[in-house]
C-alpha cells in the first residue's frame, strides 16, 4: 500500500427518506419517493423521468458492497448506515486507504431539475441542515458540499452565505442551467460572493437544472445502450460550465473564484483546453469578451476536475495542469473504485513522479478544501 | 513533411449561387439560405435557425484571416485549378469535400425542403468535382428525417459514384440508438460507401434565443462543445449494437477533434465493466473495439490526440485542414503538422495524414 495520504475528492452520502417529513407541507408531494410502475420499482425526483431501481442483470459480490445494498433490496440507491453512520463510513475508508473525503450528498441528483424555486430552496435547506448535523463535527475528515439552487439567484446567494456560516467549504450548483447558462451576467454577484468567501463552486455531473419542458413519464435508461449514454456522456456535460465560466469571462473578472467539475473525468480536459486556446487564436475576431490570458491559463489557475480511473488524463496531465486534477473514489457508487482504490491508483500512476502523484491524490484537495493531511497518513 | 502524401479528410466548398436560383425547384427557392442587409447590418438567414449577424467580426480581421472563408472571393473554392494551387501551397494533395450551408439543412423541420436542397447539391457536387476525381472526394448529403427517403438517396448516391454519404451528427428528435434506423444502417452497409457525420450538422437551432451567440463567450462554447457533441452519436452507434450488427459500416466523424477519443473509449470500456448490471444490449466485444474496427475522427491541430496514440491506435485518426475555415489550419498546415506530430512513428504519421483517408475514401497514394 502507498505511503501517501489519499483524499477522495468525490464521495457520496445518502440521506434517508424520513428527512422529508421535515419539509414544509406544501412541498411534500414533490419530495423524492419510490413508485411502482408496471410492477417495477422506480425513484421519482421532481422534474425528472422515473429512474429504475432494479438492474436488468445480476449483481456480483463486489456490487453488493456498494450503494449499501442489502440482500433483499437490490435497489441502486438504498439508504444504509454506511452513507451517514460515521463509524461505518470511517471503517470503509480505512479499508480503502482514504484519509478524508469531499462528500457530495445524493441530494445533488434529486433537487435541481425541479421547476419550483420554492421547493428547491426548502429542500436545499433541509439537506444542508441535515448533513451539517451528521458530518459537521468532523471537519478534518469530511467536507460536505452544500446544495445551492440558482433557479432563483438571490435564493442561491442567500443560501450560500448561510451554508458558509454553518462551516460548509463547497457549494454544489447544477451542472447545467439550460434556461440561463452560466456564461450569462445574471450570476455575476454569485461568483463575486463565492470568490470572496473562498468557497469553491462545484458542478457535479448528472445534476442538471430545469429544461423548461415537463419530464417524460417514460423511465430513464431504457433505450438501447442508454446506460453508457447516460454514464459516460453525462460526464462531458461538465464541459459546459467549464467553457461558460472561462469564455464568458467570469474567471477573468473573479481571479479568486475556484470551480470543481466533480466526477467529470479528466481525459477530455487537455483536448478541450487545446481546442479553446486554438479558437482563442484562430477565431479571435468573434471572441466576446476578449480574454487577456489563454483559456487554458484560467483553467490552470481556477479550475479542477475529479476522476476515479482515468489513465488518459494521467498521460496528458501536463496540458490540464497537475494542480487541477483530483482523484476521488466515488464511494460507494458502482462506477467508483471502492474497495479497490489502492489497486487502481497503483495501476494508473505507474511511472508517474511521486510529486505529481501526491498532488493529484492528496495535496490539491488538501489545499483547496483546507484538510490537515501532514502526518495524517 | 516532404515525402508524404497529405490528404485533408475535412475540407469545404461554398455552394454555387445557381444552386439556389436555378437548381433547387422553384417552390423551394425562397426558403434557401441567403445573406441580407438590414439597418446597416449583415445577416445570414437559414431555415429553422434564428438569423445570425455576420459583420461583427469584420473590424478585427487580420490579413491572414482575409485569405480564409472565401472572404472577398467569388470563387468559393469551386474553381478547381485555383483550388488545387491553393491546397498545394498548403502542402495538401487531395481532399474530402463537405459543403458549407448544405450541412445546415437539418435544422429545417420539413423533410421536403431538406430533400429539395440536398438532391440538387449532391448532383452538382459530384459532377463539379468529377474531372478531378482522383483529388477530391465530395461527400453526399442525406436527410434522415424521413428514413425511407434517406435510404433512397443513399442508393442514388452510390449509383452516382459517391464514396461517402453524410447524415446529421445529431438528431435530437430520434437518436441513432433507436431501432427505426435499422434499414438505414443496412442500406449504408450494402452501399459500400463510408458513412460520415460532420460536427455541428444538427437538427435544431443551436442559438434559438440568441443567448450568448456573439456575446458572453457563446460562440466559442458552440464551436468547441459542438465538437464534443458527436460523442453522443458515436456512443449510440457502439452501445446500441449498430456496429456489432453491421460490421461492414465504416464511419468517420468530421471536424470534431480527436483529443477526447482516448478518454471516451476508456470511459466506455470502464463503465461497460463496472455498470455491467445495467448494460443493454450486452455486447460481445468491448466498446472501444467496435470503434477501432469501424470508426474514425478528423482533427486539425490537436496535440492531445497524438499524445494518446498508444491508447487509440493510429488507424482511427484522419488529419484535415478544414480549408478554408477560420478555425482550420490553412495556410499553415505544414507548420501545425510539424509541431503536433513530433514524436510519432513514421508509419503512424503516414496513416494519419493520408493512408487512412486513402483507404476509406479510395484515394490513390501514387505520385502525391
Amino acid at each position: 500500500m502507498s505511503e501517501l495520504a489519499i483524499i477522495s475528492a468525490d464521495s457520496h452520502s445518502n440521506e434517508p427518506e424520513e428527512i422529508y417529513d421535515r419539509l414544509p407541507a406544501e412541498y411534500r408531494a414533490r419530495a423524492p419517493h419510490e413508485e411502482v410502475i408496471d410492477g417495477k420499482r422506480y425513484l421519482m425526483y421532481d422534474g425528472q423521468s422515473p429512474s429504475a431501481m432494479e438492474a436488468p442483470h445480476p449483481l456480483n459480490e463486489d456490487d453488493m458492497r456498494r450503494y449499501w445494498r442489502d440482500g433483499e433490496a437490490l435497489g441502486r440507491v438504498q439508504h444504509r448506515e454506511g452513507g451517514t453512520h460515521i463509524p461505518t463510513r470511517l471503517a470503509d475508508q480505512k479499508e480503502d486507504g482514504v484519509v478524508a473525503e469531499v462528500v457530495y450528498p445524493q441530494a445533488v441528483f434529486k433537487i435541481f431539475a425541479s421547476p419550483d424555486p420554492g421547493y428547491q430552496l426548502a429542500l436545499a435547506q433541509l439537506y444542508n441542515d441535515w448533513h451539517h448535523e451528521i458530518f459537521g463535527g468532523h471537519p478534518d475528515k469530511f467536507v460536505v458540499s452544500a446544495q445551492i439552487p440558482v433557479i432563483d439567484i438571490q435564493d442561491g446567494i442567500d443560501e450560500a452565505k448561510r451554508a458558509a456560516g454553518l462551516g460548509y467549504r463547497s457549494f454544489s450548483l447544477p451542472v447545467s442551467m439550460p434556461l440561463v447558462p452560466y456564461n450569462m451576467p445574471d450570476y455575476e454577484q454569485f461568483w463575486a460572493n463565492a470568490a470572496e468567501l473562498g468557497v469553491p463552486v462545484a458542478f457535479h455531473v448528472f445534476s442538471g437544472g430545469p429544461s423548461g419542458k415537463p419530464p417524460s413519464r417514460e423511465p430513464r435508461m431504457t433505450s438501447p445502450g442508454s446506460d453508457q449514454l447516460g454514464q459516460v456522456l453525462g460526464m462531458t456535460e461538465a464541459m459546459y460550465p467549464m467553457v461558460q465560466l472561462i469564455a464568458g469571462g467570469a474567471c477573468a473578472r473573479h481571479p479568486n473564484l475556484k470551480f470543481v467539475l466533480a466526477e467529470a473525468g479528466i481525459g477530455w480536459i487537455p483536448w478541450l483546453l487545446v481546442q479553446m486556446d486554438d479558437n482563442h487564436h484562430r477565431r479571435h475576431m468573434w471572441e466576446v469578451p476578449q480574454l487577456e490570458m489563454l483559456p487554458s491559463e484560467y483553467f490552470k489557475r481556477q479550475g479542477y476536475s475529479t476522476f476515479s480511473d482515468d489513465i488518459v488524463g494521467i498521460i496528458t496531465r501536463e496540458i490540464a495542469g497537475v494542480e487541477s486534477l483530483m482523484w476521488g473514489s466515488d464511494y460507494p457508487h458502482d462506477e467508483g473504485t471502492f474497495p479497490h482504490s489502492q489497486e487502481v491508483i497503483e495501476r494508473m500512476f505507474e511511472g508517474v513522479p511521486e510529486e505529481d502523484k501526491a498532488k493529484i491524490v492528496c495535496e490539491n484537495a488538501a489545499k483547496l478544501y483546507g484538510f490537515p493531511v501532514n502526518g495524517n497518513g | 513533411m516532404a515525402g508524404y502524401t497529405i490528404i485533408s479528410a475535412d475540407s469545404h466548398v461554398a455552394e454555387p449561387p445557381e444552386l439556389y436560383t436555378e437548381l433547387v425547384a422553384p417552390a423551394f427557392r425562397h426558403r434557401t439560405p441567403k445573406i441580407i442587409q438590414e439597418n446597416g447590418a449583415t445577416y445570414r438567414v437559414v431555415e429553422g435557425r434564428k438569423r445570425r449577424r455576420l459583420d461583427l467580426a469584420e473590424a478585427r480581421l487580420t490579413e491572414e484571416d482575409r485569405e480564409k472563408e472565401f472572404r472577398h472571393e467569388e470563387w468559393g473554392g469551386r474553381n478547381l485549378e485555383r483550388r488545387i494551387s491553393e491546397i498545394e501551397r498548403d502542402g495538401v494533395s487531395a481532399e474530402v469535400i463537405y459543403p458549407d450551408y448544405t450541412l445546415w439543412i437539418y435544422s429545417s423541420p420539413d423533410p421536403d425542403y431538406q430533400m429539395a436542397v440536398a438532391q440538387p447539391y449532391n448532383n452538382w457536387v459530384i459532377e463539379h468535382f468529377r474531372p478531378q476525381g482522383d483529388r477530391f472526394a465530395p461527400v453526399g448529403v442525406v436527410p434522415v428525417i424521413d428514413i425511407d427517403r434517406g435510404i433512397e438517396e443513399i442508393k442514388r448516391l452510390a449509383a452516382l459514384g459517391f464514396k461517402v454519404a453524410s447524415i446529421p451528427a445529431l438528431v435530437s428528435r430520434l437518436p441513432y440508438n433507436q431501432p427505426e434506423y435499422e434499414p438505414l444502417w443496412q442500406a449504408i452497409e450494402d452501399s459500400g460507401m463510408a458513412l460520415s457525420l460532420h460536427a455541428r450538422a444538427v437538427d435544431y437551432d443551436p442559438f434559438p434565443d440568441e443567448i450568448g451567440e456573439e456575446e458572453q463567450g457563446g460562440f466559442i462554447k458552440w464551436l468547441v462543445c459542438g465538437m464534443s457533441q458527436v460523442q453522443e452519436p458515436i456512443t449510440d452507434l457502439i452501445c446500441s449494437g449498430v456496429l456489432e450488427r453491421h460490421p461492414g459500416i465504416r464511419f468517420v466523424v468530421a471536424e470534431c477533434g480527436a483529443g477526447w477519443l482516448a478518454w471516451l473509449l476508456y470511459a466506455l470500456d470502464e463503465q461497460a465493466e463496472k455498470k455491467h448490471m445495467w448494460i443493454r444490449p450486452t455486447l460481445e466485444m468491448r466498446p472501444s473495439e467496435y470503434f477501432k474496427r469501424q470508426g474514425g475522427l478528423t482533427f486539425g491541430d490537436d496535440l492531445p490526440a497524438l499524445l494518446n496514440i498508444s491508447l487509440t491506435g493510429a488507424d482511427v485518426l484522419l488529419w484535415g485542414s478544414d480549408y478554408p475555415h477560420d478555425e482550420g489550419t490553412f495556410p499553415n498546415s505544414q507548420e501545425v503538422i510539424e509541431r503536433t506530430f513530433g514524436d510519432l512513428s513514421e508509419s503512424d504519421k503516414r496513416k494519419i495524414v493520408g493512408e487512412n483517408a486513402a483507404r476509406i475514401y479510395g484515394f490513390s497514394l501514387n505520385g502525391g
